[in-house]
């Protein structure tokens, strides 16, 4: 059953639609809702507009820390935040929102990258809103802007090729460019600390050219003129940002001695969860398949006769692409940097596993039975010996076969497979959910907004600024799709306890998150205009009139329902008080025709749906939310004119 | 709409003083109170300032602005302002521009979106 308060907003929703008397009535009682229910069930707090001391509600900003967290993340990667302040602010996260002098490295850097950002949407919505950037602002616009900054540092193909990019630009796409190259080939230690592609980058771009065109032939690196590159040509822009393209192309490119032999990522497993020895290995002197017909596997003997393919870059550059794709989906939340360690292991194997569930009722048993054998072969790890002094036992992953594994649950945006595939929605997968697994909005609620068991995954957090995150990209569409192939761990995970929440699990519960903190936290700023505007909550900001005094002075405004307005200012007013609040006031009048517009929006939509649950209601304000921002930004013209 | 009375006259007015404001003892809250509060407990702020200017004792009126249907506009702005106070001025007729955009926008777009609905049957 679910909670009568989400048909209780549907039903404010419905009630000032149709307006009348009864339009401030429903404003009201919504506005009590959204306070006192929904910011403790999705936990972003409905502050409104006031530079004041606010009681601290840790309880009800996990979700705006979430959110303020994933911006301060993608800050750090394309170098608008520095490593130092990113730690600085990790350590503090909890009081970011009591303290706003904690957000001001934050507020910086998103100011940079405001100004380097060339993107329509984020223009537009500049254009409307005003180009003066202040923590108001940001407060107001987090979620767009953290849907904004994502694209230069997903690796699904999201980011279109730059229009007019020149080689040591600095700009998101020399950044995003940069932190590229930092992940995927930090060879050289020159690289770790560049935030943004400069020209004598150059040659390692030729590198990694070299490497997936070559395999391992001696780079001439000489043989190129440098000073005659200026520009960075689309093909390597599409495939430096989809990691598929980049996996099938390191495929191809395998050197002399690897074609058509068998080739694996191989380890050994030691004591203590820790790995021994990986390396790229290839297994010489045999056919790759057998005379049966069916390709080679891996053994024991064939793993310690294999022989290592150990210079030039290839290995270096797959180890990292493998985890880069384990990370893309979910089944890895460790570092990038091709150290291939316990967590690496697990994630191939929590990946092999989940696939292998997907194909245990098949509805063609042939079929399934190849397909199993093909899932089977992405991975061999040996058996323990329990005798003293026995060889630690191997393992080997067959990258081919994992990265097809794994292209299940996540494609490239780009990929001609996911443009011919219909598209599957959150609210589709939660219907399924619904009817073919018996779970009720109740529980999707509970597990959902309560992050049930998700905290295991967050536990190995450290101070490293090396995210451990991917979160899917709104416009990727394989992945909801990807995840019905674990609906039933899913479910499983919804209604009792799962041990391990890697992979389909983490990436349905994280992506069903990160669009419910996007659309709540935009929707209760774009309602509190509302609330200032038509039921006269005051607009009001303080300063403090010394340090260490409990003691404000307090400057404020009430816009009565008719509009009349009384400001109040304190006798001993100071200049800069006097500012701030003046500032607040500009903010609202710039802000006001854009949440206006999408808010109005949005209860208009609400209004004509049915019911559901907490999880439900904000998945739709986000999809209604964002669809009103769009429609707004795009059509350069208010919702109201062409509704 | 019919919730919006008057729309004939728009006031701003803007007062300077010292008014005592209760400040909400957070430490001692009931922990069964639901809403998260302000500090500063600003209902009981307006109400006060609503009686004093009113009894136009310890307030001061910084300036006024009336503005009728018509456009018409009436402006009061004290005489004795000091350098420091003609800020508050710019801050009053900022609050008179938000609060006319804000009528204008609101009006305008609660109006032809959210019109009551008729039973068919009435």
């Amino acid at each position: 059953m679910s909670d009568s308060r989400v048909s209780e907003f549907v039903g404010h929703c419905k009630a000032i639609e149709q307006a009348g008397d009864g339009g401030k009535s429903s404003f009201q009682q919504m506005d009590n809702l959204v306070e006192d229910r929904m910011t403790k069930v999705y936990q972003v707090p409905y502050q409104t507009i006031a530079l004041m001391p606010a009681e601290p509600d840790a309880n009800n900003e996990k979700q705006l820390r979430g959110l303020y967290h994933q911006l301060a993340q993608h800050l750090v990667d394309l170098g608008y935040l520095s490593r130092k302040a990113f730690i600085a602010y990790g350590k503090h996260h909890k009081k970011i929102l009591e303290e706003p002098s904690l957000l001001q490295d934050v507020l910086r850097g998103v100011q940079q990258y405001l100004k380097e950002e060339e993107d329509a949407e984020i223009v537009d919505l500049l254009r409307e809103t005003g180009r003066e950037i202040n923590l108001l602002w940001l407060e107001q616009y987090l979620a767009l802007v953290v849907e904004g900054i994502s694209k230069y540092t997903s690796f699904d193909g999201s980011l279109e090729p730059p229009a007019n990019y020149q080689v040591g630009d600095v700009s998101c796409y020399g950044r995003s460019l940069a932190f590229r190259f930092r992940v995927l080939f930090a060879m050289d230690e020159a690289i770790e600390d560049a935030y943004v592609f400069r020209k004598d980058m150059l040659k390692y771009k030729l590198s990694m050219e070299n490497i997936l065109q070559h395999g391992m032939r001696d780079l001439d690196i000489a043989a190129t003129d440098m000073d005659e590159v200026t520009t960075i040509d689309a093909d390597f822009w599409e495939l430096i940002t989809d990691i598929d393209a980049l996996m099938d192309v390191y495929f191809r490119s395998k050197p002399a001695e690897v074609q058509n032999k068998l080739y694996a990522i191989a380890y050994r497993l030691g004591a203590n969860r820790s790995i021994k020895g990986q390396e790229l290995i290839v297994l010489d002197k045999k056919p790759s398949r057998r005379r049966s017909g069916n390709p080679l596997q891996w053994t024991q003997n064939r793993l310690k006769r294999a022989k290592a393919i150990t210079h030039g870059g290839y290995a270096y550059i797959g180890f990292r692409l493998m985890q880069v794709k384990l990370w893309q989906t979910s089944f890895y939340v460790g570092v990038i940097d091709g150290d291939w360690g316990w967590q690496s292991h697990e994630a191939a194997l929590a990946a092999q596993r989940e696939e292998l569930r997907h194909l245990e009722k098949p509805k063609n048993e042939r079929l399934a039975s190849l397909k199993k054998k093909f899932v089977k072969r992405s991975l061999f790890v040996g058996k323990k010996r329990r005798e003293r002094n026995a060889e630690l036992p191997w393992a080997a992953i067959n990258m081919e076969a994992l990265h097809a594994v794994l292209k299940n649950y996540c494609k490239s945006v780009r990929s001609r497979e996911v443009a011919a595939e219909s598209e599957v929605s959150e609210l589709e997968l939660m219907a399924r959910l619904q009817s073919e697994h018996n779970i009720s909005d109740e529980q999707l609620d509970t597990a959902v907004l309560d992050e049930k068991g998700l905290d295991k995954v967050y536990d190995q957090v450290s101070d490293r600024t090396e995210r451990r995150v991917a979160y899917p990209n709104q416009k990727n569409r394989s992945f909801f799709r990807g995840l019905i192939r674990g609906i039933g761990r899913i479910a499983k995970w919804i209604v009792s306890a799962v041990r391990k929440v890697l992979g389909v699990v983490f990436a349905f519960a994280k992506a069903i998150i990160d669009r419910i903190r996007k659309g709540i936290q935009l929707f209760f700023k774009g309602f509190r205009y509302f609330s200032h505007l038509i039921l006269g909550r005051p607009i009001g900001s303080a300063e403090q009139i010394a340090p260490g005094v409990n003691k404000y002075r307090i400057y404020a405004t009430q816009y009565k329902l008719d509009f009349d307005a009384i400001n109040f200012v304190p006798k001993d007013f100071t200049k800069a008080g006097v500012r701030r609040h003046k500032a607040i006031l500009i903010e609202m009048e710039k802000s006001l025709f854009f949440f206006i517009d999408v808010v109005i929006f949005v209860i208009k939509a609400i209004a004509e749906l049915g019911k559901g649950g907490w999880v439900w209601l904000g998945l739709q304000i986000f999809k209604f939310f964002m669809a009103g921002v769009k429609d707004l930004l795009d059509k350069g013209k208010r919702i109201v004119e062409v509704a | 709409m019919s919730f919006i009375k008057d729309l004939i006259t728009l006031e701003v007015v803007t007062v300077s003083g010292t008014i005592d404001v209760s400040v909400n003892d957070v430490e001692n809250r009931n922990v069964d109170d639901q809403k998260p509060m302000s500090v500063i407990d600003f209902d009981e702020l307006f109400k006060r300032i609503q009686g004093e200017v009113s009894s136009q004792s310890k307030l001061r009126i910084i300036a006024a602005t009336q503005i009728n249907i018509d456009k018409d506009t009436y402006n009061f702005v004290s005489s004795d302002l000091s350098e420091a106070e003609n800020l508050l001025a710019d801050m009053h007729f900022k609050s008179v521009d938000l609060a006319m955009k804000s009528r204008a926008e609101i009006v305008a777009r609660l109006k032809p979106n959210f019109t009551r609905k008729e039973n068919p049957g009435n």
